[in-house]
């Protein structure tokens, strides 16, 4: 069994995002997220169950899958949404979010696409049903404060994450994806979450509050000089939208509860643009500006 | 004319001084900024063109007839992309 893996029936639990999942297998990538004493709240499961005769209509998406560039199709009925990933496996989300079933069967010897897909769309969609929305951002902690990096793959956030861990008092909190979510009068950072494009052993996020204050958001850009700057609040709103990942697979009511919550959360975070010369011996002059920023 | 209005498949949201539209069928947003998100509120509050026209007057500073153009402009597009409905 897996370091700090519970069981639980025959149900193998996971902390993920703040919330318990439980699932029929063991999932490597999810090694080192155990479960926490004392919650037994079944909030998801991945189950063997044969592919239903009628499917609902299928949309086709394009989206990041680790490094690939993949397409997947998804729909909606009263069951749930369903999605499929070409090679790992058809997945229906219950309406509540709740439950993650696999439906088709994929080849035993891939469990491991198999799983970096089931961590991938599905949860993601899992979550934003119970109003945590992943933003594709990687992000570091700095004395007690989240700050978010949004870019599109390749843009050098995790780079610039990665180079920060360690220095000036920021510490890395995520790689790729980060769960965010309302709480109390503002938003937080749920980052444990699996950074799919780390190993198990160097996930950054455990060393970090399970809930953090998101303080900042940042959009990365390049730009001959270092700047940061201001944007204008429906700038703000549609970058988070923009950010959000998997939201192609979101159904209309989904997509309401979104720009909700990123009106909301570009009232109560600081969304800036932050433009650099891609430029690695430029990055001691950008953690020097964030910090100014911050301050 | 009837009531001009969103559709059931649009939702739109006042953020600050703009507004966003999304069609919840496409999945695309549009942006309305400042002049072109007021005007829009004019009409769906039930303004006739002259009224929107004498509203926007009182907070920017354009001719009647740039202001009589631009709503129309605005219209058209809002419809051709299936933005507004009269009904």
């Amino acid at each position: 069994m897996d370091k700090g893996l519970c069981s639980e029936s025959s149900f193998n639990k996971y902390h993920i995002a703040g919330q318990p999942f439980l699932f029929r297998r063991v999932i490597p990538e999810l090694a080192s997220f155990p479960c926490q004493s004392g919650q037994s709240t079944l909030h998801a499961s991945l189950l063997a169950v044969q592919t239903p005769s009628n499917l609902p209509e299928m949309k086709q998406a394009r989206g990041w899958l680790l490094d690939e560039l993949i397409e997947v199709s998804y729909g909606q009925d009263s069951s749930g949404y369903y999605i499929d990933i070409p090679g790992a496996g058809l997945y229906r989300v219950s309406n509540d979010g709740r439950v993650i079933l696999q439906m088709k069967g994929t080849n035993p010897q891939n469990h491991r696409g198999s799983s970096e897909a089931l961590l991938g769309p599905p949860l993601i969609l899992a979550l934003a049903v119970n109003d945590t929305w992943c933003l594709h951002a990687s992000a570091v902690t700095w004395h007690g404060k989240l700050i978010a990096f949004i870019a599109e793959s390749g843009a050098g956030k995790s780079t610039l994450a990665r180079y920060l861990d360690g220095r000036e008092g920021f510490q890395r909190a995520g790689d790729d994806i980060l769960p965010v979510a309302a709480c109390g009068q503002g938003v937080c950072g749920l980052p444990r979450f699996p950074q799919l494009k780390l190993p198990p052993d160097q996930q950054p996020c455990f060393s970090v509050p399970e809930s953090i204050p998101l303080a900042a958001v940042y959009l990365l850009g390049v730009e001959p000089e270092i700047t940061i700057s201001p944007v204008t609040p429906i700038t703000a709103v549609e970058s988070l939208i923009r950010g959000t990942a998997a939201a192609r697979l979101f159904s209309p009511e989904l997509l309401t509860k979104q720009l909700d919550f990123m009106r909301e959360a570009a009232c109560r975070v600081q969304v800036k643009k932050l433009s650099y010369p891609r430029d690695f011996s430029l990055l001691p002059s950008v953690a020097e500006a964030i910090i100014r920023d911050l301050q | 004319m009837n009531q001009l209005k969103i559709p059931n498949h649009v939702i739109m949201r006042s953020v600050g001084e703009d507004a966003l539209l999304l069609n919840l069928d496409s999945q695309q947003y549009y942006r309305l900024e400042n002049v072109g998100a007021k005007m829009l509120q004019c009409l769906l509050d039930g303004l006739t063109t002259p009224q929107v026209i004498d509203q926007i007057r009182l907070e920017f500073d354009a001719a009647p007839e740039q202001i009589a153009s631009d709503l129309q402009d605005l219209v058209h597009k809002l419809e051709d992309q299936g933005l507004i409905e009269y009904g």
